[in-house]
């Protein structure tokens, strides 16, 4: 992706809640695969939140006990708590196996794809790059 | 009385086949209200006519005439010579949708608590939840507090911003409590099953909805329709694989795709005004042949108390 918000729609961000900012860096070190600082995390979001902005989400997430934290130089590097043995993931993976569950939260991103969908969706990413 | 009754269980024929286009062609957010509201209107209407008939049938037995004072030798000759027999199937009708709703409405409820037990200790301060698993899912869990549900297979399969495209996408179904607004035209297909396909305009009108809010929210189009081409096929990909669908024709995914990578329409308006119009009308219809039906069987039960001399 690499691609960084231009500025201007710095007007949306005033209006984006804690929550979501919280939301999209947990996102984004879930994936990271490795310890981040508040400088990484900044400079890969794709949003351009002020530096102070990041440190307070990260510490906040921190409290939560949502992320761990270990010193790294001057600073600290942040990675999500998992529970170890990720029975919650276990747990919501035999609730999500059974059908009427998961007609219930409804609301699945994404429903079933035909073949002829998913030669549509192929192109078009192609295509878009 | 006589066809007027029948008349709003009929109707969402004239309906049905607009309601794609609605959903398709319409502002997202008129869509999902103009087409539940009509769901749940239709639905009602078809529950009322098929609670006249029941009533007709009831009134012409004995100990129920003589609690009303009527004659049911008047009502009879009134009344189409099937009624008795109709009234009967509309009864069984009337049972067979109470249970099967509550049956619904029931797994509804439990599977919510499932999902609630099932993240206990997780996070319950923290909006979103990501699950540690390979097995790519994405969704919104009402309640309170509501969550939004990733797991780390989903996230890896998308970019920073498309994973932002998701979370607004879901929030989105939050914000707008769609879980409400598909459990209704869901409940009102099981009243009417002609209303089906108003519930399945209905469900893609919601993913409708929540894929332009991700859109403004981000503020990238393109950025969002490859949130929902990628999450798409990585689902397709996971195993266990989700059951192929039978029809050839493009799926809802694509539809999606196509409406967020294509202009937004200012054109077509004819098709929008015509379905619109389809479904006022309908509606229209529908409620004033209930209400016709109504205070037409009032009326033959009052003729028929007058015969009694009361």
């Amino acid at each position: 992706m690499g691609v960084y918000t231009v500025a201007g729609n710095g007007g949306d961000r005033a209006r984006r809640g804690p929550g979501e900012l919280e939301a999209e860096i947990l996102a984004l070190l879930w994936t990271a695969g490795e310890p981040l600082t508040a400088v990484d995390v900044q400079r890969r979001l794709d949003s351009d939140l002020a530096y102070t902005t990041v440190v307070t989400i990260l510490s906040r997430l921190h409290d939560k006990q949502v992320l761990d934290r270990a010193r790294s130089g001057r600073a600290y590097a942040y990675e999500p708590v998992t529970d170890e043995p990720g029975l919650a993931a276990r747990r919501m993976r035999q609730v999500l196996d059974s059908e009427d569950d998961r007609d219930a939260v409804l609301a699945q991103f994404v429903s079933n794809l035909s073949n002829a969908d998913e030669r549509v969706l192929r192109r078009l990413l192609e295509q878009g790059g | 009385m006589r066809i007027a009754v029948y008349l709003p269980l009929i109707l969402p024929l004239l309906m049905a086949p607009f309601a794609p286009v609605m959903a398709q062609r319409l502002p997202p957010r008129a869509a999902v209200w103009l087409l539940t509201v009509a769901a749940v209107v239709l639905a009602l209407c078809s529950a009322v006519a098929v609670g006249l008939v029941v009533l007709a049938g009831a009134a012409q037995v004995p100990v129920v005439a003589r609690l009303g004072h009527w004659s049911i030798g008047e009502l009879r000759h009134a009344l189409d010579p099937g009624a008795s027999f109709i009234a009967v199937l509309g009864l069984l009708v009337i049972v067979a949708a109470v249970v099967a709703v509550g049956r619904v409405v029931l797994r509804y409820v439990k599977a919510l608590a499932r999902n609630r037990t099932a993240l206990r200790g997780v996070a319950d301060d923290c909006e979103l939840v990501v699950l540690p698993d390979d097995v790519p899912v994405a969704y919104a869990l009402p309640g309170r507090p509501a969550h939004v549900i990733v797991s780390t297979g989903m996230l890896s399969a998308l970019g920073p911003r498309e994973q932002r495209a998701l979370l607004a996408h879901e929030r989105a179904h939050l914000a707008g409590r769609h879980h409400l607004v598909t459990t209704a035209a869901r409940i009102a297909a099981m009243v009417n099953p002609l209303l089906r396909p108003l519930h399945t305009a209905v469900a893609y009108a919601v993913e409708r909805r929540a894929d332009e809010a991700a859109a403004r929210e981000i503020g990238d189009r393109g950025a969002t329709a490859r949130a929902i081409a990628k999450a798409a096929l990585a689902a397709r990909n996971a195993p266990p694989a989700p059951a192929p669908l039978l029809g050839v024709t493009t799926g809802p995914v694509p539809r999606r795709i196509m409406a967020l990578m294509s202009p937004v329409s200012g054109g077509a308006g004819r098709v929008r005004g015509l379905a619109a119009l389809a479904a006022v009308g309908t509606l229209v219809i529908s409620a004033a042949a209930t209400l016709e039906a109504t205070t037409d069987l009032h009326t033959l039960i009052e003729l028929a108390q007058a015969a009694t001399g009361h």
